[in-house]
């Protein structure tokens, strides 16, 4: 699945390409990109999240200073009912 | 009162969230079960459709989340699964669950005991799902897990109390609270765990697939006090042969 559209490369051809692989999946982003921007993008909910980049557990405060490179793994889990 | 870590819990009737219609009636029915301790699960998201209301509700309801390791085959992988955890809920509380059979979901002892005892260290308070086994609840216990989870039969399995005679040899030799975990079935199941001297249930499915699941939540939690007190109370000591309740003096021959 691509996430970007021509009308925004467009607008920011300085920006690189970079593909992910969130949650197995592979995406292509704009680069630089952090991964509190992947979230928002996403419109994914922060509230009960936890993110693992690169099999490494990132607490919340840090999403925002953490730039993603080319080939990063990105693996994000939300709270769910359960027993 | 459950005394659980040096916490205090007002209900001894733990319920799950899964398997509910929607969640205002988990909602609903957690709210009627009177439970403060409330567990729930992790699960890899893509997108924003994917995740649900149950954390919104819990909130609201302003119980403890107890999260799950369900997904877990090993303990490295139920350790990551913690980790995920406390940092999605900031509860130090886990349920720890590391089943790799499909099919009976019963639990692995040896993983479980291998995560018990690194979460442990980690500062968790660790309720461990195992088996019914004395010998294992003792090295949970000794590991310093917070309580012991043996099951009453298969997870989601409404089976009841089908570890009946290994409960009653594990609340004899625990020092730490035991919670009858997985496979209630009525609320008379929960009620003769109770009576055995468990020091609480765990039931998720035997509510949420209930015709009236907020009905039979305080079905539930009737029985789990019922249980409670009856244990207190000390039951009678139960013979093969009759014992007369009445003078059995033979008036009418004098």
């Amino acid at each position: 699945m691509n996430h970007t559209s021509d009308s925004h490369i467009s607008i920011e051809n300085s920006r690189q390409r970079i593909e992910l692989v969130v949650n197995g999946e592979n995406k292509t982003y704009l680069s630089p990109i952090t991964l509190l921007e992947l979230v928002m993008r996403d419109a994914l909910r922060q509230e009960g999240t936890a993110i693992a980049y690169n099999q490494s557990i990132v607490s919340r405060c840090q999403w925002s200073n953490t730039h993603l490179k080319d080939g990063d793994q990105i693996d994000i889990f939300t709270l769910v009912a359960g027993g | 009162m459950l005394r659980l870590a040096n916490h205090h819990f007002s209900s001894r009737l733990l319920t799950g969230t899964g398997k509910f219609n929607s969640a205002t009636t988990m909602r609903d029915a957690i709210h009627a079960a009177g439970s403060d301790l409330v567990t729930l699960a992790m699960k890899r998201v893509i997108t924003a459709t994917q995740s649900d209301d149950t954390l919104t509700h819990l909130k609201k309801l302003g119980v403890t989340l107890l999260p799950n390791t369900s997904g877990a085959k090993t303990a490295e992988e139920a350790v990551f699964a913690a980790e995920l955890a406390f940092e999605a809920t900031g509860s130090q509380w886990i349920k720890l669950e590391i089943h790799p059979d499909q099919r009976y979901l019963l639990p692995d002892p040896i993983e479980t005991l291998k995560a018990a005892e690194i979460l442990v260290k980690k500062g968790f308070y660790v309720l461990p799902y195992c088996g019914a086994d004395p010998v294992l609840c003792k090295r949970l216990e000794e590991a310093g897990c917070a309580a012991v989870m043996p099951l009453g039969a298969p997870i989601g399995s409404n089976k009841g109390l089908q570890t009946k005679p290994f409960i009653r040899i594990i609340v004899e030799q625990a020092n730490v609270p035991v919670i009858v975990d997985a496979g209630i079935g009525r609320p008379s199941d929960a009620m003769a765990a109770m009576e055995l001297g468990v020091d609480a249930v765990l039931v998720n499915t035997a509510i949420a697939t209930a015709r009236n699941p907020v009905a039979m939540a305080e079905a539930f939690a009737c029985a789990v006090k019922t249980g409670r007190k009856a244990f207190e109370a000390g039951l009678g000591k139960s013979h093969y042969i009759g014992a007369a309740t009445s003078p059995l003096t033979s008036f009418l021959e004098s």
